[in-house]
Formats: C-alpha cells, structure tokens, sequence
C-alpha cells in the first residue's frame, strides 16, 4: 500500500522515530510502512494519520 | 485518550514480565544450588542445564529491560504478527525434525537416547523460532 507518510513526516518535520513514539510503534514498522512493505490495521492507520494531523484516507492511498 | 492507557499500561506489563523472567532465573537457580549441595544423588548434568537455562533468562531479561529503558515499545503489531508466522514455522520444523529423527532410530541409523532427542528438539523449537523470526520480520508483505 502506497502512503504519504514520508511527504506528511517532512512537512511536520518529524522523524521517524518520533512518529513511531507518537503512533506507538517500533521504529522498524514505520520504515516498512513508509515503503508501503506493510499493510497496517485500521487501528494503527488511525494512530499514525492521527500523529500527523491527518485523515486515514489523507496518509494512505487505497 | 483510551488508547493513550492502552499503551501506557501495555508498557508497564512488559516491564513486569521482564521482572518476571529474572525472578524465575533466581528460582533456578536456587533450585539448582539445592540440587547440588543438598542433594548427593541429583545429575550434574541436571543441574549444569538448570543453570544454563537461568543464565539464559536472565541475560533475556537485562536485554529486554534495556530496551524497555529506551522507550520503544517491545512488540507493536507488526513483530507481534511477525512473531505468529515465525512460531507456526517453527512449529512445523520442529515436526519434521522428530519425524526425521524417529525414521533414524526406525532405520537404526544412528544410536539415540531421550537425552540427546529431548536437548535437540527443545534447541531447534528455540533457535528455529529466533531464525524464522529475523526471516520473517525482513519480508516485505506480510499480511
């Protein structure tokens, strides 16, 4: 699954690891998540567009 | 909100589970000294493998208390799901390793005893389980 995860993290200069602290995940599931290597529950879609300030359907491309 | 004690308390039970695997390793080891100087009859081998084992733990324990310590959570979704696949590989390896050594002592290729099997496949379930792990949680798509 192709995400916006990247593009959002640069915006709110963020890092990878604070996004992970954020979303409360490992840093390693957002590397994969931001290769689209990984497809997440809707439980941590809503965690990480949530610490980006941003909707599901804004982080992640269906 | 909910989520936020959600993690918060996931945290602090890992934490807990860390102590747990380092009070049961001072068990052992107790068990162990028991074993060996009140005990004249216990195996020395028992007790070598009772200590292993505890050290064992509680290197386990140290690691994950360490990487607790750092701040990143232990298992998220991700190494939990990583972790299902690698145990049900696991498991069918170690099946075929008790198949293959119960055709070996069929065909008396070699000479086993319940020392040998037991030690083998309890290393196997382990060491696979670790190997799948590292396998798995570098694959791309998991689920």
């Amino acid at each position: 699954m192709k995400t916006r995860i990247k593009e959002l993290r640069a915006r709110y200069n963020m890092t990878q690891e604070e996004l992970a602290k954020k979303a409360g995940v490992r840093r390693e599931t957002i590397v994969f998540l931001e290769q689209g290597k990984y497809n997440p529950s809707l439980r941590l879609a809503h965690d990480v567009a949530a610490a980006l300030k941003s909707k599901i359907d804004d982080v992640f491309i269906f | 909100m909910a989520q936020k004690e959600r993690k918060t308390s996931g945290a602090k039970a890992l934490s807990q589970r860390s102590l747990y695997v380092i009070l049961l390793a001072a068990v052992l080891y107790m068990v162990a000294a028991y074993l060996n100087f009140f005990t004249p009859d216990a195996d020395a081998s028992m007790v070598s493998i009772i200590v292993s084992m505890a050290t064992a733990m509680v290197a386990v324990g140290i690691f994950r208390a360490w990487q607790e310590r750092k701040g990143e959570p232990l298992a998220d979704e991700r190494t939990i799901l990583v972790h299902r696949i690698a145990v049900g590989y696991s498991w069918w390896f170690s099946y075929v390793v008790i198949a293959v050594l119960l055709l070996v002592n069929q065909f008396k290729l070699a000479t086993l005893n319940v020392e040998g099997v037991l030690s083998l496949v309890f290393f196997t379930m382990i060491a696979s389980l670790l190997l799948f792990r590292f396998y798995i949680s570098r694959q791309e798509v998991l689920g």
